[in-house]
C-alpha cells in the first residue's frame, strides 16, 4: 500500500512538470482564480472548434498518466501474483470490493494532488487571492475528474483481465478517442446535432468541464460519472465472480 | 473434519475437454496422490478444488457446501498452484504477513516459525525475486503451511528443490497429515507420490483412474 500510495502522489511532479511551461512564462495577472484554474487545466478557450476540442483534451494528459499507473491495478493480482491472496478471501465479491476501494483512494489522491497543484499555480500566476468561486470551481472538477479517472482506470482494469493488459488500454483508448471525435463533429453533422442526448451523454463532453460552467450542468457530470462509475464497479462485480482466476496467461492467450 | 467430494466434474475451454467426469471422495488424514505428464489435468482440478475455476458440469462438494453456490472458496485452505509465486518486490517474511493479514490468524512469530520450518531464514531482507528457484518453491510452501491448514492442495510442491528440500518437506508434510490435514498433491515425479500417498491417481487426458 505504500508503494501505491507514492504512486499517486506523483501527480503532483507530473503536474508540475507538464505546466513548468506556464511558470516559466508566469507574467502577473489580474485574473480571477477560478478562470486562471479553467485555464491551466483544459488549456485554453471554453469554446468547442476542433483545435479548442483537442486542447483541452490534452488538458486531461494527467488523467491519462494515472490510467498508465493503476491501469494494471486488478489485473495483477488476478492474473499473477494475487491468487494466494483471494483464494484466502470469504468470496471473490470480498477481494473485488476491497481492490476497487482501494483504487478509488488513490483516484482520489491522484487528482486532489493534480488539482491542488494547479489551483496553488494558478493563485501565484495572478494578484488575486482564492475566493468562494474559486473552491467552488475546485471541488466540482474533483469531483468530476476523481470519477472519470476511476471509471476510466477501472475499464481499462476490467479489459485487461479480459483481453489482457496492451489490449485493455488500446480498447478503452480507442474508445475515448471515438467519443471525442464524435464531439468535435457534433457540430457539423445535422444527424448528431438533432439528437443532443448523444453529446449528453458523451463522457469526454463531460469530463471537460469547462465547456459547460452553469451549476445544472456541472451536477449533472457529477451525477453522470458517479453513475457510470457504479455501472463500471457492478460490471466488473459480475464477471469476477463468473471468470476463471488465473487460467491462463492473457498476454499469450490461446 | 474435512470431506471433499467431486461428482462428475467436467471442464471444457474452447470446446478442448481439460477435465472428463472425475468422480472422487478425499477425507482428512490422508494423503491423495494425482500424477501424470503436464497437460493431463493436475493442475485444473486443483484450481477446481481451490474455487479458482468454474466446472462447465458436476460440483465440487466440501463437507456438504457446494463450491460456487454455497461457498466461494475452501475455507482454511492451504494452496500451491504451480508456477504462480508471490509478489516479487517484497521480502518472503513481508509477503507471508500481507497474506497473514487477511484472516488474521497468526501473529509475527508464527509466521517467522513457518518460514524457518521450511528450511528459509525468517530475518532474509532479500526480495523474493532475488530469491533461488529452490528458495521460492520453499517460501511458497510456507505461505501454504503457516495458518495450519485443514486441507493442502499441493501442485508440483517439490518443483526446483534439491535432495535436501525434497526430504524436508515430505518430513513436514507427514508431519501434517499426522495432525489431521487432507492433503492433495500433484505431481509428474512418481516417487514424491509413492513415497508420501495413500492412494494414488493418474490422470491422462483429463481422465482419472486409480492406481493400484
Amino acid at each position: 500500500m505504500k508503494k501505491n500510495l507514492m504512486k499517486a502522489l506523483l501527480a503532483i511532479p507530473v503536474t508540475l512538470v507538464h505546466h513548468i511551461m506556464e511558470l516559466h512564462n508566469y507574467q502577473a495577472t489580474h485574473a480571477p482564480v477560478a478562470e486562471l484554474f479553467m485555464e491551466h487545466l483544459f488549456s485554453g478557450s471554453p469554446s468547442r472548434t476542433t483545435d479548442d476540442i483537442v486542447m483541452n483534451v490534452i488538458g486531461l494528459f494527467e488523467i491519462l498518466i494515472f490510467n498508465l499507473i493503476f491501469g494494471t491495478f486488478l489485473y495483477h493480482d488476478l492474473n499473477t501474483n494475487g491468487i494466494y491472496a483471494i483464494a484466502r478471501q470469504k468470496g471473490r465479491h470480498t477481494w473485488y470490493f476491497r481492490k476497487v476501494a482501494e483504487l478509488f483512494l488513490y483516484t482520489v489522491i491522484w487528482v486532489s494532488g493534480y488539482l491542488t497543484s494547479v489551483l496553488l499555480l494558478s493563485s501565484y500566476t495572478t494578484s488575486l487571492s482564492i475566493d468562494s468561486v474559486a473552491v467552488t470551481m475546485f471541488v466540482t472538477t474533483l469531483i468530476i475528474l476523481t470519477f472519470f479517472a476511476f471509471v476510466i482506470t477501472l475499464l481499462i482494469n476490467l479489459c485487461a483481465i479480459r483481453f489482457g493488459s496492451n489490449f485493455g488500454f488500446v480498447i478503452v483508448y480507442l474508445a475515448l478517442i471515438l467519443l471525442t471525435g464524435l464531439a468535435i463533429i457534433n457540430e457539423k453533422i445535422p444527424f448528431l446535432k438533432n439528437l443532443p442526448l448523444l453529446l449528453k451523454l458523451n463522457p469526454m463532453a463531460n469530463a471537460v468541464v469547462n465547456w459547460d460552467l452553469s451549476g445544472s450542468k456541472t451536477l449533472f457530470a457529477c451525477i453522470y460519472f458517479f453513475a457510470f462509475s457504479l455501472l463500471a464497479v457492478l460490471i466488473g462485480l459480475r464477471y469476477i465472480a463468473k471468470m476463471d482466476i488465473g487460467i491462463q496467461d492473457r498476454e499469450n492467450s490461446q | 473434519m474435512y470431506t471433499i467430494e467431486i461428482r462428475n466434474l467436467c471442464k471444457t475451454i474452447k470446446n478442448a475437454v481439460i477435465l472428463e467426469d472425475i468422480n472422487l471422495k478425499l477425507e482428512s488424514g490422508n494423503v491423495y496422490g494425482f500424477v501424470g505428464k503436464n497437460g493431463s489435468g493436475k493442475t485444473m482440478l486443483f484450481r477446481s478444488l481451490a474455487g479458482l475455476v468454474h466446472p462447465t458440469s458436476g460440483e465440487v462438494v466440501i463437507n456438504g457446501k457446494i463450491l460456487h453456490k454455497d461457498i466461494a472458496f475452501v475455507e482454511n485452505l492451504g494452496l500451491i498452484i504451480e508456477n504462480v509465486g508471490l509478489y516479487p518486490e517484497f521480502t518472503g517474511f513481508k509477503n507471508l504477513k500481507l497474506l497473514a493479514k487477511i484472516n488474521n490468524k497468526i501473529n509475527d512469530e508464527q509466521i517467522k516459525a513457518t518460514i524457518a520450518r521450511v528450511g528459509l531464514d525468517p530475518e532474509d531482507k532479500r526480495t523474493v525475486k532475488k530469491y533461488s528457484l529452490g528458495m521460492r518453491q520453499r517460501i511458497v510452501l510456507a505461505q501454504a503451511l503457516m495458518e495450519s491448514p485443514d486441507v493442502l492442495l499441493l501442485d508440483e510442491p517439490t518443483n526446483g528443490l534439491d535432495e535436501a528440500g525434497t526430504e524436508l518437506i515430505r518430513s513436514i508434510l507427514r508431519e501434517e497429515v499426522k495432525r489431521g490435514a487432507l492433503i492433495a498433491i500433484a505431481s509428474h515425479d512418481k516417487e514424491d507420490i509413492a513415497f508420501l500417498c495413500d492412494t494414488k491417481y493418474k490422470m491422462t487426458a483429463g481422465r482419472l483412474e486409480e492406481m493400484a
